[in-house]
């Protein structure tokens, strides 16, 4: 009697100290946002770290990850290319403004997979990502954030992905924050 | 004929110059030529004006020939007859002469009324500076009115040297504000290029660890 109570005891310590996410869905998150940005496409983004995910008891998970829209160390400024020119600035800011909207479509859809990956997670608790934009100083910065951030509980992106949800759905369930 | 007054004229001594010339340009008549020859079978000063003649002839043959400009024209063409204002300005009609008359008494009268004005308007005062720039004329010498003069362009000259320092010292300030900001922007580009390389790197380091641990996860 006395062994089965050690037990238990034991048993309900471990469970107390153990996540309920456990690092193995987070690395699966992880790697699927790595795998989406890195991606061969015809404007890549230039991946400046890898995504870090955590989860905080009580909220949820939150990844992060710090990437250039476009990659713009070829217009830098060097030894060998002392200026940057206007048209440089202007289409690069160009292309940034058109990438940072395929940006936060895929970090919608990243996060609605997300909902399935992490099985352990409660449903009312959150599935949060954010996305650290880097910019030369040469560069134009008018209508590039520094930082997205986007949040969103659970159950709803369950229900969304269930729902097979487009952009626009995930739009109005999704918050979302420029900064 | 060809007539010329050249000093060369009184040569030959035979005095047949002008007609030896017709001879040396085929203008003279039949039978003065064939007298011609005769006698320059006997005057050796005419063989001799001749060769020289016939060797100007033949080096303005040498010439090339050229065509007329076509915009020469002559004074008698229409281009040079004076303008319809002109013609009727200088034809001496009695309109023309009494617009002339009436201008002349007009400056006539501007010049009197003007003289008059004046010399009423600086009566005495005049005549106290003009005794004072007289006096003044008088006592300056050469040499003082040459120091003045040299002083005045070495003050120009220190004042143009002046204008010429401060144009550089601003040229100078701009191109080293220019330079200052252009290294500066240097400097922080490279600073930025620096941060991008170290953030691929870790990432570069990151995946190679976990390939290792992978790797050493596989070979356990």
């Amino acid at each position: 009697m006395k062994l089965l109570l050690a037990i238990t005891a034991a048993t309900l310590c471990f469970a107390a100290t153990e996540s309920r996410v456990s690092r193995a869905t987070i690395l699966a998150v992880e790697k699927s946002i790595n795998e989406k940005f890195a991606a061969y496409s015809a404007e890549p983004y230039s991946q400046l770290g890898y995504a870090r995910g955590t989860y905080l008891e009580g909220y949820g998970t939150l990844f992060t990850i710090e990437l250039d829209l476009i990659n713009t160390g070829p217009l830098n400024l060097s030894p060998f290319k002392p200026t940057i020119s206007a048209e440089e600035k202007a289409t690069t800011h160009e292309r940034k403004v058109k990438k940072l909207v395929e940006l936060k479509e895929s970090m919608r859809v990243l996060m609605m997979n997300a909902s399935g990956t992490l099985e352990g997670l409660p449903p009312n608790e959150r599935i949060s990502m954010e996305t650290i934009l880097f910019n030369y100083s040469w560069e134009e910065t008018r209508g590039l954030p520094h930082r997205v951030f986007m949040s969103a509980e659970r159950q709803k992106l369950l229900d969304a992905k269930a729902a097979r949800a487009g952009q626009p759905e995930l739009t109005a369930i999704i918050e979302e924050q420029e900064r | 004929m060809l007539s010329t007054d050249s000093p060369s004229s009184s040569f030959p001594s035979c005095g047949r110059a002008e007609a030896l010339r017709d001879y040396a340009f085929d203008e003279l008549p039949a039978d003065e030529r064939l007298a011609m020859e005769q006698h320059l079978a006997a005057c050796g000063d005419c063989v001799l004006e001749l060769d020289r003649l016939r060797l100007t002839t033949a080096a303005l043959h040498t010439l090339p020939d050229r065509e007329i400009p076509q915009r020469f024209a002559f004074v008698s063409d229409r281009v040079f007859e004076p303008s319809p204002l002109r013609r009727f300005w200088n034809s001496g009609t009695l309109l023309g002469q009494n617009l002339l008359g009436f201008a002349s008494a007009c400056v006539l009268a501007a010049a009197l009324v003007v003289s008059a004005w004046h010399l009423s308007a600086v009566s005495r005062p005049a005549e106290g500076r003009t005794v004072v720039q007289s006096a003044s004329a008088a006592a300056a010498s050469p040499e003082q009115i040459n120091a003045a003069v040299a002083k005045a362009v070495a003050q120009v000259r220190v004042q143009i040297a002046e204008g010429d320092a401060q144009m550089i010292r601003a040229a100078i300030q701009t191109s080293e504000r220019k330079r200052d900001a252009e290294y500066r922007d240097q400097m922080v580009a490279i600073g930025e290029n620096f941060m991008v390389l170290q953030k691929r790197l870790n990432m570069t380091y990151a995946r190679l660890s976990s390939d290792e641990v992978a790797g050493s996860g596989a070979g356990q």
